[in-house]
């Protein structure tokens, strides 16, 4: 049985994924209790720049797969890519971002090595050199404690906001194994390219933030929540439902699915904090979230909490900082 | 074309969490199951195609009658016909299992899911259903089209921080449908008690191909503890009239920014 890790590096072609150090640390961790090794997957046409960032990260191998095919992600060239990797490395347990090339390669993966997975995890722990997975449920209602069972490796996608391991500061470059890519017999998907969605503001550099979510009920409520944006020169941000529901344009929106912010203030105003939200917005500096139910998940990643009837704290605080602002001048 | 959506009832609000005595799910006490959300989003998509296509919508849940409800909904949104899988697997690796057993033999050329369940959240069924049937898989997607007399669709999907992948996939192929990609289409009254006279097909694992044993060899994982979510980064909760909450947050932002 190995003990070793596979870390899959997430990049988008020039850069890691910033949350690639977290997991690699995470891994570091469980293979050194199991006395195993990390082992970093990099697959795509990768330059000097990106194979160096790659190789500082505390792995003890870096597996490379680089060819021109792999200049864009492809479901099925990756895929492919990725599983000659796990067959050359033959690891005890496989780490994704849960993220959306995570939760589409992983579950084909762990099919084919006829392995289990576990999805949206939380923390993991090795025990007896078994995976043990925490993981939410049910609008993060709930918590639980799942383990596994079947062939290695144990595929992990993991969400990223529980882990908070920060890698070392400087370590030696791990050496690099490179792999041929030999592109699947068969193609079933084509692709025409990836673009980014043109955006009018952009507020993953806003310094302040006054985000807001399903608790406020109703389109014509988002005004209680852009005045207090106003009042406090901060950039209006959301949470998914908001953008479903077409009460403001994507372009505002925080979380996996919209955009990463690292402010220094984030007030998240009637937003229960769900993980995909959670993961846009965690870095904040400074979080305070106001909402009506008690039990909110936000209230567990934010400093500061009030509950309480939106409709009747925001004008409050609107006012204030309006008060604040003129007597700055 | 003939498209399968896959469609799970969830709890409401559930009062209790418990784990069942073989450990291979959490069971809640809820009075009522409701569609969940991205599975509609997957239903009106296929609607939405059905218009433009002539195509047939198939609707699918499992689980025990009460689970059937969502169905009628799903009828009465626009599908043409609705099957129950009588199961209670809960196992991403087992739901999977049948589901694509079911597709198969309904002969689907498309089948859609959610991106997510809101009780087990972790988008796995779709991504497990496709390679069982080794068919091609795309999460989150935004955007279907028909292409190629049938035999491909065009996809619009989304891969985070804003990049959007236009692709061609061939069918039979399985979707993860995003939410907030279109309208959800509202089903009137008179629309919902009509779809109840509509038969509901109902199959077991058995005649999906499957024993008690082999849908159990499918599972991989059990669940060992439950337990609420950790507070351990909890918030200072702050109390006191809203003046003051108001003021202590204003000099919070001034020392931070």
């Amino acid at each position: 049985m190995s003990a070793d890790i596979l870390v899959c590096l997430e990049h988008d072609g020039k850069t890691l994924h910033g949350e690639m150090a977290k997991l690699v640390s995470k891994a570091s961790e469980l293979t050194q209790t199991m006395g195993g090794r990390t082992i970093g997957a990099l697959v795509g046409e990768i330059d000097t720049e990106l194979r160096e960032e790659a190789e500082r990260l505390n792995c003890q191998e870096i597996v490379l797969v680089t060819d021109p095919a792999l200049k864009e992600y492809h479901p099925e060239l990756y895929r492919s890519a990725l599983e000659s990797v796990i067959a050359a490395v033959a690891p005890h347990v496989v780490f994704f971002r849960h993220s959306y090339t995570g939760v589409e390669l992983a579950p084909a993966l762990a099919h084919r090595f006829d392995a289990p997975i576990i999805a949206n995890v939380l923390d993991v722990e090795v025990k007896d050199g078994q995976i043990n997975a925490l993981r939410a449920y049910l609008r993060e209602l709930c918590w639980a404690r799942i383990s596994t069972r079947g062939p290695e490796p144990c595929f992990l996608t993991i969400q990223k906001f529980t882990l908070q391991h920060d890698p070392p500061a400087t370590v030696a470059p791990a050496p690099v194994r490179q792999l041929e890519f030999s592109p699947p017999n068969q193609i079933r998907i084509r692709s025409h390219g990836i673009k980014q969605r043109l955006e009018s503001v952009d507020i993953s550099k806003a310094e302040k933030i006054v985000s807001v979510g399903r608790g406020i009920k109703d389109k014509a409520n988002i005004k209680f929540v852009e005045e207090l944006a106003d009042a406090l020169g901060a950039s209006l941000g959301c949470s998914r439902p908001i953008v479903d529901l077409g009460w403001l344009p994507v372009e505002r929106q925080v979380g996996l699915s919209g955009k990463t912010v690292r402010p220094k203030v984030y007030l998240a105003c009637g937003i229960s904090g769900e993980s995909q939200h959670i993961a846009g917005m965690k870095d904040a500096a400074l979080i305070v979230a106001i909402n009506a139910d008690p039990a909110a998940p936000i209230f567990r990643v934010a400093h500061y909490g009030v509950v309480a009837d939106l409709f009747k704290f925001l004008p409050v605080l609107t006012a204030a900082a309006r008060r604040d602002s003129a007597a700055k001048g | 074309m003939h498209i399968l959506v896959c469609c799970k009832a969830v709890p409401f609000a559930p009062a209790k969490f418990s784990v069942s005595d073989d450990h291979t799910r959490i069971v809640y006490e809820s009075s009522s199951l409701v569609l969940n959300e991205s599975d509609e989003y997957a239903l009106d998509a296929a609607l939405l195609l059905k218009k433009k296509t002539a195509a047939t919508v198939t609707v699918v849940t499992l689980g025990g009658l009460s689970s059937q409800e969502i169905l009628y909904l799903s009828l009465a949104k626009g599908a043409d016909h609705a099957v129950r899988i009588d199961s209670n697997a809960s196992s991403p690796f087992e739901v999977a299992a049948l589901l694509g057993a079911l597709a198969a033999k309904k002969g689907a050329d498309l089948v859609l899911v959610g991106v997510q369940s809101a009780d087990q959240m972790a988008s796995l069924v779709g991504g497990l259903l496709a390679a069982s049937r080794g068919w091609p898989f795309v999460f989150a997607a935004t955007a279907i089209e028909a292409a190629q007399a049938g035999t491909w669709v065009n996809v619009e999907r989304e891969l985070g921080e804003g990049r959007i992948q236009q692709l061609e996939v061939e069918l039979p192929a399985v979707l993860g449908m995003q939410t907030g990609i279109c309208p959800l289409t509202y089903a009137p009254p008179a629309r919902r008690i009509k779809a109840r006279q509509t038969r509901i097909e109902v199959v077991n694992a058995t005649q999906l191909g499957f024993t008690a044993e082999s849908l159990a060899a499918c599972r991989r994982e059990s669940i060992d503890e439950i337990m609420p979510p950790s507070t351990s980064r909890a918030a200072r909760m702050l109390e006191g009239s809203a003046d003051d909450m108001a003021r202590f947050i204003l000099d919070r932002i001034k020392e931070t920014v």
